[in-house]
């Protein structure tokens, strides 16, 4: 507990030490090598040599010393929120601390949705323990880097010979967090924005810290001891205080190769990888063939697409069932149902693109009806199929088994009153939704 | 919006699969990208006062050319590592995705198209659009391009919309569901971005029965297909005067460095809308909070048997 009482000034000389230790273990290494390869009568020469080297490594790590190279390599790197390097690994320009205050009101997701968000350094590589240093928290949380914005020099004074010096270190440490001249590069993206008639330039950077932020919470979610401790009680069917959590659907983009460090700082810790987000659209997988070896699409092909939808319906209904039926009950039921329907017509959408005539093969059981409705294409070179389909009697049965595929699925729980006028309804609704496909399908010839 | 360019299964290859932080599809603002680029088209060659408004988009198809490793559960893009540079070797990488999709397009149009005009507009747009970059990839086929001239009229008759609208299918169209967001925001109090990823994430919690304990997914109040996406762009700089940024393609007009900005959208299956202005987007400049949205105006329908409900207790009285 006593490292958190320290304070930023001791922090900074603690960072100073620990860089000075690793610097002379490394040197003590290379003269052993050093002398063990030397021959004999060079020995103490060597020795000599490297004492005096030695002396002039531990005076470089005085912290005035120190601090004053520093502050002039801070020139090489920038701390940043969002960077170029990752939209081109060859890109030039300008990468942004960006200081946008929350504005809550809005409802969209950006960096400044992040109450701290964790900070990139982009630059020379030989400059990164300049960021570190700059990267260092006071026991509040706030950092280094946010004295030095703003123009407080207190954590440095116990390390200064002069003012003067504060105030040069001062202005070379702002040069990491100030934009130089702001430049964009042929390898960075610039589109064009239509204003009334005139245009904006934008110049979109990569959103390191919201990035980071992602990668940080699909990595608790995947190596976590808490998350691992509740999968193993989900498994057990134990008991546990925090729920599981899944990203589904995760794409990893990969910047910088096997450089990741090329890129920035927090691109390296993440090994490179970046989590992308599914926003794709719903895909028609399960109609790559048409409903074949099937007496009925409600007995199969349909049934599994709406698995989920059911099982809802079911859960909505049961939680509601001694409530009174008032408008918001009703129409979150009416959604529901909606969205069946909707499935049943998107289904029967998807099924007709399959080339016309694919029911009157062998395998295909389907009832007449099911046909026409399914295969209404083939009615171009098939009289007798033309003329069913002329007698519109198919949509009525149709809506029927729907009505009947509904019931059956909601009397399978038995807490559900089939009976409810409600329902009735659902022959009626379905039967117009299928007046209006063949409209559509009339429209197409 | 009195008139609608239909263009029907755009087929498009090689398009970004990428967006910001997200996934899958294309961002909404190359689609209205391209409908501007279009509009310059249209009134260089057809007509100068004729406006391209808006767009909507309906997922026909999609392919992402990618692969997942079953052990991680992650998707991986495939890729292809060229050109080389002149002497032969690798260039330097930048990983993108891509992906195939058969799309249609309505877009809003509005201006005078007498007779003459129409025939070679309808051509003009498909010629620019064989030369376009749809969404960083190339048009393959495109299936039709109409005109439609008497929308409203379309649009006001419940039977003649739904069996226009019927004719998109199968696909699904995306609107903005900010409003989802914003609900969910609320209800739950969370931060921000811990509501919204809520959307990405599956989480299961557990109860206690008998001496065991039951572990059930924890839903959220809204169903549909709700994903993340790209809705526009946040600046993070001032916004620059003309010349003042270097290295730009354009030192005649303003510049401002931006960020990408995340809300909630839905697929839904296009015939079920009460007005087709639902499934439009239009692009809009903030510069008070310096917002490049895309806006999108859904609203969610009301659903059918509830007007058959509501028309009857006010036969009743």
């Amino acid at each position: 507990m006593e490292q958190e009482e320290k304070t930023l000034s001791e922090k900074i000389r603690d960072y100073i030490d620990s860089r000075k230790q690793d610097r002379l273990d490394k040197f003590d290494k290379d003269t052993q090598k050093g002398v063990q390869a030397a021959s004999a009568e060079n020995v103490a020469a060597y020795e000599m040599e490297r004492a005096a080297l030695r002396v002039s490594e531990e005076d470089r790590f005085k912290p005035v010393n120190w601090l004053s190279d520093a502050a002039n390599r801070a020139k090489q790197l920038q701390l940043v929120t969002h960077a170029l390097k990752f939209t081109h690994s060859d890109a030039k320009g300008t990468s942004l601390f960006a200081q946008r205050k929350p504005s809550p009101e809005l409802p969209f997701i950006s960096t400044s949705a992040l109450e701290s968000p964790r900070i990139d350094v982009v630059g020379n590589a030989a400059a990164l323990d300049v960021g570190k240093l700059l990267l260092l928290e006071q026991n509040d949380g706030k950092l280094l880097v946010n004295f030095i914005q703003q123009d407080d020099m207190s954590p440095f004074e116990s390390f200064a010979q002069s003012k003067e010096q504060l105030v040069d270190w001062l202005a070379g440490f702002k040069l990491a967090v100030t934009a130089k001249d702001p430049s964009s590069h042929k390898l960075g993206k610039q589109l064009y924005w239509p204003i009334d008639g005139d245009y904006h330039l934008l110049l979109p950077l990569y959103a390191t810290s919201l990035s980071q932020e992602l990668f940080e919470r699909v990595q608790h979610a995947r190596f976590s001891e808490e998350q691992k401790e509740a999968r193993a009680a989900r498994r057990g069917e134990k008991e546990s205080e925090f729920a599981t959590i899944e990203f589904q659907n995760i794409a990893v983009q990969a910047f910088g190769g096997t450089k990741p460090q090329n890129i920035s700082q927090l691109n390296s810790g993440r090994g490179g990888r970046s989590f992308l987000l599914s926003s794709a659209p719903p895909t028609w997988q399960s109609q790559e063939n048409p409903p074949l070896k099937v007496k009925s699409i409600f007995r199969g092909p349909f049934s599994r697409k709406v698995y989920g939808h059911l099982i809802g319906l079911k859960k909505f209904l049961v939680a509601n069932l001694n409530k009174r039926s008032v408008w918001e009950i009703r129409a979150e039921r009416a959604r529901r149902i909606d969205g069946i329907v909707d499935q049943l017509v998107a289904y029967g959408a998807g099924v007709r693109t399959f080339p016309a005539g694919w029911s009157s093969h062998l395998d295909c059981h389907l009832p007449l009806h099911q046909k026409l409705w399914l295969d209404p294409n083939r009615r171009a070179f098939d009289k007798v199929f033309e003329d069913e389909f002329d007698k519109k009697e198919w949509q009525g049965l149709v809506a029927a088994d729907f009505s009947r595929f509904l019931n059956a699925e909601l009397e399978k729980n038995a807490d559900i009153a089939t009976g409810d006028v409600e329902f009735v309804q659902w022959k009626v609704l379905t039967a117009q939704e299928l007046r209006l496909v063949q409209d559509d399908v009339k429209g197409a010839f | 919006m009195d008139k609608l360019l239909v263009i029907r299964h755009l087929n498009v290859e090689g398009a970004n699969a990428i967006a910001g932080l997200t996934w899958g599809f294309p961002a909404m603002t190359s689609f209205l990208g391209l409908t501007h680029a279009l509009q310059r088209k249209v009134q260089a060659r057809v007509s100068d006062r004729l406006t391209l408004t808006g767009c909507a988009v309906i997922c026909h198809a999609s392919q992402v050319q990618s692969h997942s490793n079953n052990m991680s559960r992650e998707n991986y893009f495939a890729l292809t590592r060229n050109p080389l540079t002149k002497d032969g070797s690798t260039a330097p990488f930048n990983e993108e995705g891509k992906m195939r999709m058969d799309v249609t397009l309505l877009i809003a149009l509005s201006g005078p198209t007498p007779p003459s005009v129409e025939d070679e507009l309808a051509e003009c747009i498909e010629d620019a659009l064989a030369a376009s970059r749809v969404a960083g990839g190339t048009v393959q086929s495109i299936g039709s391009v109409e005109l439609i001239k008497d929308i409203s009229s379309i649009n006001r008759e419940p039977a003649t919309r739904k069996s226009f609208l019927r004719k998109l299918l199968p696909g699904f169209a995306l609107v903005s569901r900010d409003d989802v967001l914003k609900d969910h925001i609320e209800k739950t109090q969370k931060a921000p971005l811990d509501a919204f990823l809520d959307f990405s994430t599956r989480k299961m919690s557990s109860k206690p029965k008998g001496d065991k304990a039951e572990w059930t997914v924890d839903r959220l109040d809204y169903t549909g297909w709700l994903k993340p996406i790209v809705v526009g762009y946040q600046g993070i700089s001032d916004l620059y005067e003309a010349g003042q940024v270097g290295n730009v393609r354009d030192r005649s007009c303003p510049v401002q460095f931006v960020e990408s900005i995340y809300s909630l959208g839905q697929w839904i299956s296009p015939h079920r809308i009460d007005d087709l202005k639902h499934l439009f987007w239009h692009q809009e400049y903030q510069a008070d909070n310096a917002l490049y949205l895309c806006k999108n105006d859904y609203q969610p329908e009301t659903p059918i048997l509830l007007n058959n409900e509501t028309n009857q207790t006010i036969e009743e009285k």
